[in-house]
């Protein structure tokens, strides 16, 4: 076992790292040692005491490297995440079967604790990670059994699924119902098919969805919102005439998924689909609604996506326009007969902040399902009626 | 109703505003302000536009303001180090103004400012005003605020005006100061701050009360045999021993923090957590505690004085050799009360309540003492039987709750050992909880006065204080029982528990 400073984002983070190819029977009794070399490496620096905390079991599924998304993997995140929400991390990486270790085994575990100096100064609150690492589908197979065997007993389970899209497999399902919530990110999945699979999923399983790719929409949706807060207006949105969203090609499901919360809160609708299937730039349906019908149209496009992807919202109603548009990456402008073209500064959340959100508080939002389902059945172009 | 609105979770940010300190120049804006500022900045807490507006006399620009809250915030924020990018917007909205309390001219001059900042900054009119300033200027404030049109009482936009303690030094002042500043303002729109309440072990206890199912069961008469409420501290006055002449630590720190902290363990659990369901309750119970029978107070109320001692490693001069004290003073700088409440809850539950400067270090705690086993199975006459249960919960520092129980020693014998089950916040959550004031300037900004006192809350503590230093006023004793400065207080103190009790050694 070695203790190194940790080179990565949180300074004052020291990493005990224990053996390699443990055990796994052994895994408790490694981290029994690796706390106490935490606690005597405190006492020789002259330090108060390493403390263990822990508030949620975080089982973490990495993916092969060609099934991830393009970005820092989970793992890396989560170091930032651990510091403020401390966890048991059990990391399990799918491997090519190629790269099992002689002897024929499929999985092989590995442990270490990261431990961070309370900003107070003074003692140290310490995290602790297990890694299994399971080779092809056999080692696959191993993963739900052995983090039931290594949750911390009594405390929550959050399946951390954000390196790639989550795909309906066995093991997705077996370890959802291990869990309380799963953590999942649809905007990087350049596939519309993503949100319809997560709908799915929503309604089959029991666990919270928590979706960052709908935790980033939630200051827009607050914008979105305030341009129909003045007296009568609200009463317009009864009358629309056109909904126009644009993004950029990787906004497109952050698009479909503000273009679902805005349609689930308009009231009794019924779509058809007009031309949408199979189409990957442009969309149109048509909506109607009590008082007449009205077109949407979505373009995808390239563009400066600071907005989570998101270019423009305009909303016809009652004879005006009600739009939520991108200046540049740190500002949008709120054109309306209240609003005027007013600039506001956006306020975005770094991803670990939104996995700190989204492992606080309720977990799931429940306008999320009502929003994801509309999304799924735009993408889908299936005609719906509510 | 606009249908958008819909479902989306309400946001905790506040509107717009403008707040403006009054001392700015004083330490609190420097130590506490300024930085839990910073700190809601740094955690998007603040509003969008906002600003804040130091007011005081001393002659400063707003780049020399700016540079010293810059200084405070590297010394005292909760979140450092301080993040330049951040800090260059956020004080592009700090401004100074610079007057004197009682010139109208500063009024009309600080009006134009907070004009010409909600121009700039697109901010409605709504105001936040905090007094941090003594409290013999509160008037002349507050008349002035009223003078000048600087306080509007609609709803929107609003005006609000936060009040540090103390708030009156006896019933009488607590009276008219209310009078003075409900002439100008309304009760909702006054925030009187008591820091204590903004302590996260402080709000934990209706969560740990009412959250839970398991306690609410034991908080009563049947399985509580008596309260005890420490609030200590290391320190001795601080060079502020003039003040401290004039206000003693029954004015300083029971009237006002560990009243509160008492009724909060002792109130009946409110109909919802609304800001006046919760201070109804608090009020309920303030209002049970029996009153002192006349000429008995010193069998109910023990004060004293520290004298020389050792505090920390550190020589200590008593309290009547620091600087600005009285030679002869009687003031206490330590006292223990015995509290008893008449209500079906606490009905012969005493609460002992203890506060004092100079003891061996800084503690604040509420300890529930529950009643022994009925029938004594174990280590009888041995001195290895049952301990006491005891539930303490420590509001600083290491906030946190822990349970006193006994367990078997482990060997051939049924000999019991004291052992406690902790939980530490620090250890569960990982990190420190938010500073007190950051929770207390988010809520008045937010109108929300769930953590503040309301009038007839600070009148009903005052009530019975009040008596209690009339009583003193009355005995004219040329001199109070002295302590060693480090010790836990004087011996005094533990005839007011009773046979068999004793203060615990937080």
């Amino acid at each position: 076992m070695s203790a190194v400073q940790n080179g990565g984002q949180s300074a004052g983070a020291i990493t005990y790292a224990g053996g390699q190819n443990i055990d796994l029977a052994n895994v408790e009794h490694e981290l029994a040692g690796l706390w106490r070399q935490a606690g005597e490496a405190a006492a020789e620096a002259g330090q108060r005491s390493v403390t263990r905390a822990c508030l949620w079991n975080l089982v973490v599924y990495q993916p092969p490297p060609e099934q991830r998304y393009g970005r820092p993997s989970a793992p890396r995140l989560l170091d930032d995440v651990t510091a403020a929400v401390p966890s048991r991390l059990l990391r399990l990486e799918l491997r090519p079967e190629a790269e099992a270790p002689s002897g024929g085994k499929a999985v092989s575990a590995w442990v270490n604790t990261k431990c961070n100096i309370s900003p107070a100064g003074g003692h140290q609150i310490c995290t602790e990670e297990i890694g299994i690492a399971g080779f092809g589908r056999k080692g696959q197979a191993h993963f739900p059994a052995l983090v039931r065997a290594l949750l911390v007993p009594d405390l929550p389970v959050a399946l951390v699924w954000l390196d790639s899209a989550p795909h309906k497999g066995r093991l997705l399902r077996d370890l959802l119902r291990l869990s309380d919530r799963i953590l999942v990110d649809t905007q990087p999945s350049a596939e519309g098919a993503t949100l319809i699979e997560v709908d799915e999923l929503v309604r089959e399983t029991h666990a919270q969805f928590v979706d960052l790719g709908w935790m980033r929409l939630t200051p827009v949706r607050y914008m979105v919102a305030s341009l129909f807060d003045a007296p009568g207006r609200p009463e317009q949105l009864k009358h629309l005439e056109g909904i126009r969203i644009d993004t950029t090609p990787s906004g497109r499901n952050s698009g479909f998924l503000l273009l679902g919360w805005l349609l689930s809160r308009l009231g009794k609708l019924e779509l058809s689909a007009e031309d949408a299937a199979g189409r990957e730039a442009e969309f149109r349906w048509k909506i109607r609604q009590e008082n007449g019908s009205f077109p949407i149209e979505f373009h995808v496009r390239e563009g400066e996506g600071g907005l989570d992807g998101l270019l423009c919202l305009d909303v016809a109603a009652g004879g005006e326009h009600f739009v939520l548009r991108q200046v540049d990456a740190l500002h949008v402008a709120l054109d309306s007969p209240d609003h005027g073209g007013k600039k506001l500064a956006l306020h975005g959340w770094d991803d670990p902040e939104l996995v700190v959100a989204g492992l606080g508080g309720p977990g799931l939002d429940a306008l999320y399902p009502e929003a994801l389902n509309i999304a799924a059945r735009l993408i889908g172009a299936e005609a719906w009626n509510r | 109703m606009n249908p958008l609105r819909d479902g989306l979770i309400k946001e905790r940010v506040p509107a717009p505003q403008v707040m403006v300190i009054f001392g700015a120049s004083g330490d609190l804006t420097r130590r506490k302000l300024l930085p839990a500022l910073y700190t809601l900045a740094r955690e998007r807490q603040l509003p969008s536009p906002f600003s804040v507006v130091g007011f005081a006399r001393r002659p400063k620009s707003d780049e020399d303001f700016r540079g010293e809250m810059r200084e405070g915030c590297d010394r005292f924020a909760r979140r450092r180090p301080v993040d330049e990018t951040l800090w260059s917007s956020f004080a592009e909205c700090v401004f100074y103004q610079q007057g004197s309390f009682d010139d109208a001219a500063a009024y009309a001059a600080l009006k134009t400012r907070m004009e010409e900042i909600d121009a700039k900054l697109g901010i409605p009119a709504n105001r936040l005003y905090y007094l941090s300033t003594p409290p013999s200027a509160y008037p002349t404030i507050i008349d002035n605020l009223g003078a000048a049109g600087l306080v509007s009482r609609a709803y929107e936009p609003f005006t609000r005006i936060i009040v540090e303690k103390p708030f009156g030094r006896d019933l009488e002042s607590a009276q008219v100061l209310n009078r003075q500043v409900k002439q100008v303002f309304r009760e909702a729109q006054i925030f009187r701050i008591d820091h204590y309440l903004g302590k996260e072990t402080v709000q934990n206890m209706l969560v740990f009360r009412f959250g839970n199912g398991i306690f609410e069961p034991l908080w009563n008469n049947r399985y509580v045999d008596h309260v005890q409420i420490t609030g200590a501290e290391a320190i001795g006055v601080e060079g502020r021993g003039a003040y401290y002449e004039e206000a003693g630590i029954l004015r300083d720190m029971v009237q006002n923090h560990l009243f509160q902290v008492m009724s909060l363990v002792g109130m009946e659990p409110p109909i919802s957590m609304d800001s006046n369901s919760v201070r109804d309750e608090k009020v309920k119970f303030l209002r049970s505690l029996r009153h002192i029978p006349d000429g008995k107070v010193d069998e109910y109320v023990v004060r004293a004085q520290y004298a020389s001692g050792h505090v920390l490693g550190e020589s200590v001069p008593g309290y009547k050799e620091e600087p600005g004290v009285d030679p002869q003073s009687t003031t206490e700088t330590y006292v223990a009360l015995k509290l008893l409440v008449d209500n079906w809850r606490w009905a012969n539950v005493p609460f002992f309540l203890r506060s004092s400067k100079r003891m061996p270090k800084r503690v604040t705690e509420i300890a529930i003492h529950f009643r022994q086993a009925p029938h004594q199975l174990f280590g009888n006459g041995t001195g290895k039987g049952p301990v006491p249960n005891v539930l303490s919960i420590r509001i600083q520092p290491n906030e946190g709750i822990a349970l006193h129980f006994g367990s078997k020693i482990p060997g051939p014998t049924t000999d019991i050992a004291p052992v406690n089950m902790e939980f530490l916040y620090g250890t569960s959550f990982g990190n420190e909880p938010p500073e007190a004031y950051e929770r207390l300037i988010l809520d008045a900004m937010l109108g929300d006065s769930t953590l503040f006192t309301r009038d007839d809350e600070v009148e009903a503590s005052w009530t019975f204080i009040t008596r209690i230093h009339q009583a003193w006023a009355e005995q004219k004793k040329k001199q109070i029982p002295v302590f060693e400065a480090g010790s836990w207080g004087p011996s005094e103190a533990d005839e007011l528990l009773g046979e068999g009790m004793h203060w615990r050694r937080p």
